[in-house]
């Protein structure tokens, strides 16, 4: 039964405790739990969904692939293999201009194809790139830039953790999401890439050019990657150890051999098997299991109490009544994506992206499909939209990382902030191209699946 | 105090037990694909992950909580004064704890219903109970709105309790 006064309860509410500094599962279950008794007015009821909610949103095989996922990108991240590939980028790229951005971008795509969070490429790439920049002449912002934006398609190019969350809440393939990502991250790698070389031809400094190689950077530095004497052979280990880990999983799940869940399993058992090879640790074994255990259960968490969220939404009919009124206001399709976007690129400066995703995906998704604009391309633009806020202030998460990982005091959170303009300003050009040329992101679904 | 040392040892205990699991998922997924290619299929893998999803999330939900990874947005938070800031964090962790130990007090009954009627997950030859993955609803969220409590006391009366971490 909708009434309007419940509705408002229900929205508000959220938003305060949020707002409020309430943990954001807190605020959704709580949020649920008043929701639920105004629209029953039944604590019998009330009890009974959050019991059921809890004991069967997630169970289901489908939510395992989360810390499936995450354990591979640990094990992988902790095997050195990204690092040496990286190394031979850079290499092979020796008299390219920019040639340590580029790499960067292109260390970046590949790490992505195995990782499912934009932070670990974040914080992995300030470590093995930012040396080299530095001793190169970069200006610093410039090189930091470079990093915090390009890991950003670490969400975009499968796996990716947002995609799988997108999946779950909007009832949608996660195997055709992840075919869904690959071309438009491919075009977002190749836009950075044009960026760098644009801005390595007007403004040289920036990569520093004429300026001679100051090695004593290197030589202070935790990681000094023209010192790293990688042998042929293990090369040849980490190329086809990732390339075939990234082909057999995504192939797998492309070609229906096994499901998401399946393979990032498989993935995960590879991904152990190369990490060992590659020398890691008992420690770092260990350390990869509880990192997984740290970082997945907060998500999850946070899964079950949008899903009692989106029980509720449905149970009082806020979702029906919130598309109503944009299908009924006489705005243009166009006009209603624009304020989409906007809400999300202004959430994701002040919390982070699952969050956003579970507060606005489970209402704004049926008012865009109402519009009648595309389920797949809506998911990849507003996966673009909402990672875009990750390099804007005051939240900007990925720039925060980076700075982190650096520990270098010269270079100021607002360097980075302003070297990151040009990466978000591409995403937001590319989410704008996806919406309007849909083919791009349904070329490979329709292909393969 | 002896209490918080042993929910502290538990908190940390389940979460290990709970990463240890979640590792051994991976393994019994690549089983399930072998031997599905050796026309072996084994009947109840997928019922066995989703049910250990279930009581993973929930053996880990003290941790997350205790060792304060639970995601919130500060940034409004960090502009006010020190004492509204400390009163509001307050108000946060005890809703935690009110949430948490709704959802036990909520999941008990269904708990006692489950097991004493022998609820199972699946069709066919391996049929797996739901009883231990409503238990550790009750359990988990039991420990987690402790935790909030215990935070709550942390964060009051100032107590030097370490973070926890692993």
């Amino acid at each position: 039964m909708f009434d309007i006064s419940t509705a408002a309860v229900i929205v508000v509410l959220l938003l305060t405790l949020v707002m409020m500094g309430v943990h954001v599962a807190v605020s959704l279950g709580v949020t649920s739990v008043v929701g639920l008794y105004l629209t029953t007015e039944k604590w019998r009821i009330v009890e009974a969904t959050i019991a059921s909610t809890s004991a069967e949103a997630l169970r289901d095989f489908t939510f395992a692939v989360i810390p499936l996922f995450m354990l591979m990108g640990e094990f992988m991240g902790r095997s050195g293999a990204v690092t040496d590939i990286y190394i031979a980028i850079n290499r092979s790229l020796k008299s390219v201009p920019a040639r340590l951005g580029i790499a960067t971008v292109l260390g970046n795509t590949v790490f992505s194809f195995v990782t499912g969070v934009s932070i670990a490429s974040a914080a992995a790439f300030a470590r093995i790139g930012y040396p080299e920049m530095k001793a190169h002449g970069y200006n610093k912002g410039f090189a930091l830039g470079t990093i915090a934006g390009s890991s950003v398609l670490g969400m975009l190019i499968p796996p990716s953790v947002l995609m799988i969350v997108w999946g779950i809440l909007t009832e949608q393939s996660i195997g055709r999401l992840f075919l869904a990502g690959v071309v438009p991250g491919m075009l977002m790698a190749l836009m950075f890439i044009a960026y760098v070389l644009f801005a390595a031809w007007f403004r040289p400094d920036l990569v520093g050019q004429g300026k001679a190689v100051d090695t004593s950077v290197l030589e202070q530095a935790e990681f000094n990657s023209s010192k790293v004497e990688v042998k042929p052979i293990q090369y040849a280990i980490s190329i086809f150890g990732v390339l075939g880990i990234i082909c057999s999983v995504l192939g797998g799940i492309w070609f229906g051999i096994f499901t998401p869940t399946e393979g990032a399993g498989a993935g995960a058992a590879l991904a152990l098997v190369l990490a060992f090879v590659k020398g890691m640790t008992p420690r770092g074994f260990i350390d990869a299991i509880y990192a997984v255990g740290k970082t997945a259960a907060p998500i999850l968490i946070l899964l079950l109490c949008a899903a009692l969220y989106s029980r509720t939404l449905a149970m009082s009919g806020v979702t029906t009544e919130i598309r109503e009124f944009f299908v009924g206001s006489g705005f243009n399709a166009w006009t209603v994506f624009f304020i989409i976007v906007l809400i999300w690129f202004i959430l994701g400066m002040i919390i982070d992206s699952i969050s956003i995703m579970l507060l606005t995906v489970p209402i704004v998704e049926p008012v865009a499909v109402a519009f009648g604009f595309d389920p797949l391309t809506f998911a990849i633009v507003g996966i673009i939209a909402i990672e875009a806020g990750l390099l804007t202030p005051p939240f900007g998460l990925l720039v925060y990382t980076v700075k982190a990982a650096i520990r270098d005091d010269s270079v100021g959170v607002q360097h980075i902030f302003w070297s990151s303009i040009p990466y978000w300003l591409i995403m937001l050009l590319l989410a704008a191209i996806l919406m309007t040329f849909p083919s791009v992101t349904n070329f490979l679904p329709n292909l393969l699946m | 105090m002896v209490l918080i040392r042993f929910t502290d040892w538990l908190t940390k205990t389940l979460m290990v037990i709970g990463a240890i699991w979640a590792f051994c998922l991976c393994f019994v997924t690549l089983a399930d694909i072998v031997l599905r290619a050796m026309n072996i299929p084994l009947s109840g893998t997928k019922e066995i992950v989703a049910n250990s999803v279930v009581i993973i999330v929930f053996m880990q939900a003290g941790f997350a909580v205790r060792s304060g990874s639970m995601l919130r947005a500060d940034f409004l938070v960090i502009l006010l004064p020190q004492w509204l800031q400390k009163a509001l964090t307050v108000f946060a962790l005890l809703l935690g704890a009110a949430f948490f130990l709704y959802l036990l007090d909520a999941a008990v009954s269904p708990a006692i219903r489950s097991f004493s009627r022998g609820e199972f997950d699946g069709a066919g030859a391996l049929q797996v109970p739901v009883w231990p993955a409503r238990w550790a609803i009750v359990i988990g969220a039991g420990l987690a709105g402790f935790n909030y409590i215990l935070l709550t006391l942390i964060e009051i009366f100032g107590l030097r309790v370490e973070r926890m971490d692993l």
